[in-house]
């Protein structure tokens, strides 16, 4: 190549070859010019591919998933659509085995069951979908099980689940705002990520408006392709939102969604408010879509209260679609959050789960904070999973209210993934490209005792975060320390320095006591003020351990109460500075007066008195200085000590 | 800032056997009022309010300082000064706001009654003591001053009595009026072993400010 393109004295004979290379190029060129230019195919763009034909049903089971019974660690209830007489359809399931395909199930491992319903859901796009649930009983607790749905010839491809253990596991689930717009193009990739963080989750938490339109073939189609295999062996655990109703329940949820059927017993209630126990959590689903109507708002109510009095699962979350604490517009959900709001209290719900808003809003009631970054009330979350965004409203909904809302985002597509532990429970929000956007760490004691921790950041490990019972306090009196935010059994150092230090590392001579923070990472410590402190200077508490560098705000450490003055002044041609304290306090203090040009110290200055000294500077002149005045007093017969400094003028006597 | 009086003792020495001094206190002269008249003439007048003054007195003239405390190096004489006394009979508003008064002290140098070298006044130092300072805390007496053989006991203070010693003062004059102030003094004059020996005076000259 390069001998062609030096050789400029017959460019084009010998050239031939490489012009034929040229227009192999710029034909692949046109090739791809064609892909952005239709025209050069025609007039008309191709048809919209009709929804009839996208999400018609066939024999061939679709739309697999799986709902939760109230007896996890044994039964599963399985759901799928498919064109199939309802005497044919069926279920197949056995302990998964390591091979399938060659390896055919030893005889007597396969169990059959038949559907334990069929529905066929007449829809608009002209044909009926027909969903089917099995309910697999018998099973075996935290046991991994595969099964496939099918007619006998028309079958699903084989899906693992695994029962639940029989009591407390740790275990993740992920909880979803509404998905609701854009299901075929944005939900997708959120659902898709959810599910790459958390492949091992147990549960899906959907808080509702799982589509736009309550009957919508076409979006419950879209909805079950955005999660695509994910559903078939995951349990979901949804609620209705408002966009389920429409003029009544979506004709698809109960076919779809076989929940427990052990709500308040009202029929409009009947599989939108249930609760279930999984692994330790109880999760309890209402229907907020009838805060008009009294009567099942009440049913609702008196409820919750009995799932919620008599629990014996350490944690608890509540999940529904309208929010306690709106995050947006003008919105007011006051029966929600009047009859709900208090139990959630009272009886210590960990997570409350909502959607609604296309925004997102995460808080607490006010009352219930501890410290900047702890909390110990219920958790109120608002998210989005779904396209459709609102815009936020500044938190008034809270703040109107009484809560404060600690983590707002808007123009987000979110995902919550939802880490259960004996004795903790993490909770993390992350955006649609799967970057964290807020979280905390639910620590919880077996009396039930909690701390809501803000997940650390550099941020809230520094700085102002000890809380104090007083901001002045006399010398060898006592401050009520507290802290939060700690690991269970973290050593906390607790120093006492001058208000305003810098620096991170507590030094050893402030040092006051070792501290272990308790299992919910708190701290208390009733610090008593040394005598040997500076009485009448500001000093702060200052905690140092392995997570956190955080201090008080200033505490006045009473002092003697003096009446100090110094000045500069002329005598003669000579310059003397003069200091005088006098003692308005109610005992005898030493004093001793200290300038650059001399100090006098006098001792047992009565009440009312004074001491003061004039000293010659020998000069003309003095410049402005600083003299300083020590008094000391006794308190409970140990001697403290207060430093005074005073500034004094230059003073010239020529 | 105004010099209120000044007033001037001397200190004498004799170094050797012997010493004697004497300080010699300068009054001003009173004049006593006349009397005579045969006709009575009456006339009431009102009693006017005297404006109070601020003095000092001092309760001798002359100090003479004896030989106590020598050693190989040094030779040590030692007297008192006689009281001085700051007496201020002004009532409280009528002093100026912020004013101070302060008694200061210089020495001339010790001169030799036969001619022999002066002793500077470096040599002579003293040690204020308050007297009667009230009870307020706000009357002090002077720092000690030292000699220029000595090491400095506060911040450049081993100068002696050279200009301007302060012998006592106070920080505020309106919160002392209407009372009276003493201090005396340790005096203390040390010079070199290999000091010529003979009578020498110096003057101390005490001036009260405000």
């Amino acid at each position: 190549m390069t001998r062609v393109l030096t050789d400029q004295k017959a460019p084009w004979r010998i050239g031939a070859r490489r012009t034929k290379i040229v227009a192999i190029g710029a034909a692949a060129l046109i090739v791809g010019g064609v892909a952005i230019s239709p025209a050069a195919f025609g007039d008309a763009p191709p048809a919209k591919h009709p929804a009839a034909e996208i999400h018609k049903p066939s024999p061939v089971p679709d739309r697999i998933i799986l709902t939760p019974t109230t007896t996890p660690s044994t039964s599963q209830r399985v759901t799928w659509r498919a064109e199939a007489p309802a005497e044919w359809a069926r279920a197949e399931i056995l302990e998964a085995p390591r091979a399938l395909g060659d390896v055919v199930p030893p005889t007597g491992a396969v169990t059959r069951l038949s559907a334990l319903s069929s529905t066929a859901v007449n829809t608009s796009l002209g044909y009926a979908s027909t969903y089917h649930t099995v309910e697999f009983t018998g099973l075996t607790p935290n046991t991994r099980y595969t099964y496939r749905v099918g007619d006998g010839s028309n079958w699903s491809e084989w899906i693992d689940f695994t029962t639940a253990a029989v009591d407390f596991a740790p275990f993740s689930f992920i909880y979803y705002g509404d998905a609701q717009n854009y299901i075929d193009s944005a939900v997708p990739r959120v659902f898709r990520q959810a599910f790459a963080d958390r492949p091992k989750a147990k549960a899906i938490v959907n808080a509702g408006d799982l589509i736009d339109h309550a009957n919508s073939e076409e979006q419950w189609g879209q909805w079950y392709k955005a999660s695509g295999f994910i559903d078939g062996q995951i349990n979901n655990i949804s609620v209705p939102g408002n966009h389920e109703y429409s003029g009544g329940l979506s004709q698809f949820w109960r076919p779809q969604f076989p929940y427990p059927d052990n709500g308040p017993g009202n029929p409009e209630l009947k599989q939108t408010v249930y609760s279930l126990d999984y692994q330790g959590v109880r999760f309890i689903a209402l229907d907020s879509n009838h805060q008009s109507n009294a009567t099942l708002m009440a049913a609702q109510t008196a409820w919750l209260e009995g799932v919620l009095k008599d629990n014996p699962n350490k944690w608890t979350v509540v999940t529904f679609h309208h929010p306690v604490y709106s995050t947006t517009g003008s919105r007011n959900n006051a029966q929600v959050r009047n009859q709900w709001g208090p139990l959630f209290e009272k009886y210590g719900v960990d997570l409350v789960l909502q959607g609604h808003d296309h925004s997102y809003g995460r808080g607490n009631v006010a009352t219930n904070r501890r410290s900047a970054a702890v909390h110990d009330g219920t958790v109120y979350a608002v998210s989005v999973s779904g396209g459709k965004m609102y815009q936020l409203n500044n938190g008034q909904n809270w703040t109107g209210n009484g809560a404060e809302v600690t983590s707002t985002s808007q123009n987000t597509q979110l995902y919550q993934l939802i880490d259960v532990e004996q004795g903790t429970l993490r909770y993390e929000s992350r955006y649609a490209n799967g970057q964290h956007h807020d979280g905390f760490l639910i620590r919880k004691n077996d009396q039930g005792e909690r701390t809501v921790n803000e997940l650390r950041t550099p941020q809230n490990t520094a700085g102002q975060q000890v809380t104090v019972d007083k901001t002045t306090v006399d010398v060898k009196g006592t401050v009520a320390v507290s802290a939060y935010g700690y690991d269970p059994a973290e050593k906390v150092a607790v120093h006492l320095r001058e208000a305003g230090s810098t620096g991170d590392t507590g030094r050893d001579e402030d040092r006051i006591a070792t501290v272990t923070a308790d299992e919910l990472g708190r701290i208390s410590y009733p610090l008593t003020v040394p005598a040997s402190t500076n009485a009448g200077s500001a000093y702060e508490v200052f905690l140092t351990s392995k997570n956190q560098k955080i201090t008080s705000p200033a505490i006045t450490v009473t002092g003697w109460k003096v009446d100090v003055q110094a000045r500069a002044h002329c005598v003669g041609t000579t310059a003397h500075v003069s200091v005088t304290a006098r003692n308005t306090d109610a005992g005898p203090l030493d004093v001793e007066l200290v300038t650059p040009y001399g100090s006098r110290k006098v001792s047992d200055v009565a009440p009312g008195k004074s001491a003061s000294q004039a000293f010659t500077s020998r000069a003309r002149s003095v410049p402005a200085g600083t003299a300083t005045v020590t008094v000391t007093g006794t308190v409970d017969g140990d001697p403290v000590t207060m430093r005074v400094e005073v500034p004094f003028d230059a003073a010239s006597c020529d | 800032m105004s010099t209120w009086n000044r007033e001037r003792l001397l200190a004498a020495v004799a170094a050797g056997a012997l010493l004697a001094g004497s300080v010699t206190l300068a009054s001003p002269a009173l004049a006593e009022p006349g009397t005579g008249g045969d006709v009575s003439v009456t006339v009431d007048i009102e009693e006017i309010t005297e404006p109070g003054v601020l003095a000092m007195s001092i309760a001798g003239d002359s100090v003479a300082l004896t030989e106590d405390g020598s050693t190989l190096l040094v030779r040590q004489f030692v007297g008192g000064l006689p009281t001085v006394t700051v007496t201020d009979t002004r009532a409280a508003d009528e002093v100026p706001s912020g004013a101070a008064w302060a008694v200061l002290g210089s020495a001339t140098d010790f001169t030799g009654a036969a001619g022999q070298e002066p002793i500077g006044a470096g040599h002579l130092g003293w040690k204020p003591r308050l007297v009667d300072g009230g009870d307020t805390g706000l009357v002090s007496e002077g720092e000690e001053v030292v000699t220029v053989l000595d090491e400095p006991t506060q911040p450049g203070n081993n100068v002696g009595l050279v200009d301007q010693e302060l012998l006592v003062s106070t920080f505020d004059s309106g919160a002392v009026a209407g009372g009276a102030y003493s201090v005396d003094a340790d005096l203390f004059l040390r010079t070199p072993a290999d000091v010529a020996a003979g009578a020498y005076t110096s003057t101390l000259t005490l001036s009260l400010f405000e």
